[in-house]
């Protein structure tokens, strides 16, 4: 599977909101990620599209196909700060969240980025560790109360060969 | 940021243009290689000349020996900033935040622009800016999708007014 990272589009809207309670479910019960649905979607429609750098990772053969979606990163580059990435479980280990962070680098420039990561995600904290992302701190996570750790992304740990970027 | 481009801001300057010609091409062909940009010469020109004509200031960031680096447009009347272009040469070291910044000067209440919306370091730089999407549109010359971005001086806050 070959992947480019364009811009979100509408068209990805509904995809995306089954890849971000795929992915969610993978690490918290089924009856709590309903629950965050509706506010996440209006967090994500009403602020996110507004305030962030919304990236999508989608197959190249048919960029704005149906279930083209392979992921999405949203990043705020004002704060540096990376709020969600969410990668297709189906498609986990294929390089989706490696292009969409190396593209967030790309973006910043040099600059780091900051994350937080529920603990009980261990799948998310062994791929980080893996992009050489540094732990830096513990927090709660404000929509969950979970426990978290933050973590520091610095742009040039992470190479691809190329990301093509739209 | 690697180090930055110590640059001036001046005026507008007709012997300048063919200098902020030869920028503006090379700065959109690095950006959209799919587009014929040498064969907008003519468009450019024309485009220029219609901005200063209709009130648009015009405004060059110029290096320490006299080169352009960058330049941007922006209508003081209505906010309306036509686009901002840096030489690829210095991307990345602070010259189109001295140019955002001379275009807050003279539209020191609100901005707007239209980006092409694949144009993602447009995009992050101006909201990393603090400008917010506030529509989107389609380009009539390129076909592209664009995002409408406002920027306006009114101190965003958290907190609720008491």
């Amino acid at each position: 599977m070959t992947l480019l990272v364009r811009p979100f589009r509408r068209g990805d809207l509904e995809t995306s909101f089954d890849l971000w309670t795929a992915a969610w479910s993978t690490v918290l019960p089924t009856a709590e990620v309903a629950e965050l649905l509706p506010g996440w979607r209006r967090h994500f429609v009403e602020d996110l599209l507004a305030e962030a750098v919304v990236l999508s990772a989608v197959e190249a053969a048919r960029p704005d196909g149906p279930a083209a979606l392979a992921g999405f990163a949203v990043w705020h580059a004002g704060r540096r700060w990376l709020d969600q990435l969410i990668v297709d479980p189906a498609r986990h280990r294929s390089g989706v969240g490696r292009l969409l962070m190396a593209t967030v680098g790309r973006l910043a420039e040099g600059a780091e980025t900051r994350f937080r990561v529920m603990k009980a995600n261990t799948a998310a904290l062994a791929f980080y560790e893996r992009l050489g992302c540094r732990r830096d701190g513990e927090a709660v996570s404000p929509t969950t109360g979970w426990p978290s750790w933050t973590y520091v992304f610095t742009p040039g740990d992470v190479t691809v060969s190329s990301v093509p970027v739209g | 940021m690697t180090t930055p481009t110590p640059v001036r801001i001046v005026d507008h300057d007709p012997d300048l243009v063919p200098e902020m010609t030869d920028l503006w091409v090379e700065s959109w062909v690095k950006t959209m290689p799919s587009i014929d940009f040498e064969a907008r010469r003519g468009w450019f020109l024309d485009h220029v000349a219609t901005l200063v004509a209709s009130g648009s200031h015009l405004r060059l960031a110029v290096t320490a020996d006299d080169a352009v680096a960058g330049f941007v447009a922006v209508d003081p009347a209505t906010g309306y900033l036509d686009q901002i272009a840096v030489a690829p040469a210095h991307w990345g070291k602070g010259v189109a935040e001295a140019l955002l910044t001379e275009a807050r000067r003279l539209s020191p209440e609100r901005i707007e622009l239209d980006v092409n919306q694949d144009n993602l370091r447009a995009v992050a730089f101006y909201m990393r800016s603090g400008f917010r999407v506030i529509g989107e549109g389609v380009n009539a010359r390129s076909g592209l999708t664009t995002l409408k971005l406002e920027w306006t001086a009114r101190p965003v806050t958290d907190d609720p007014a008491p």
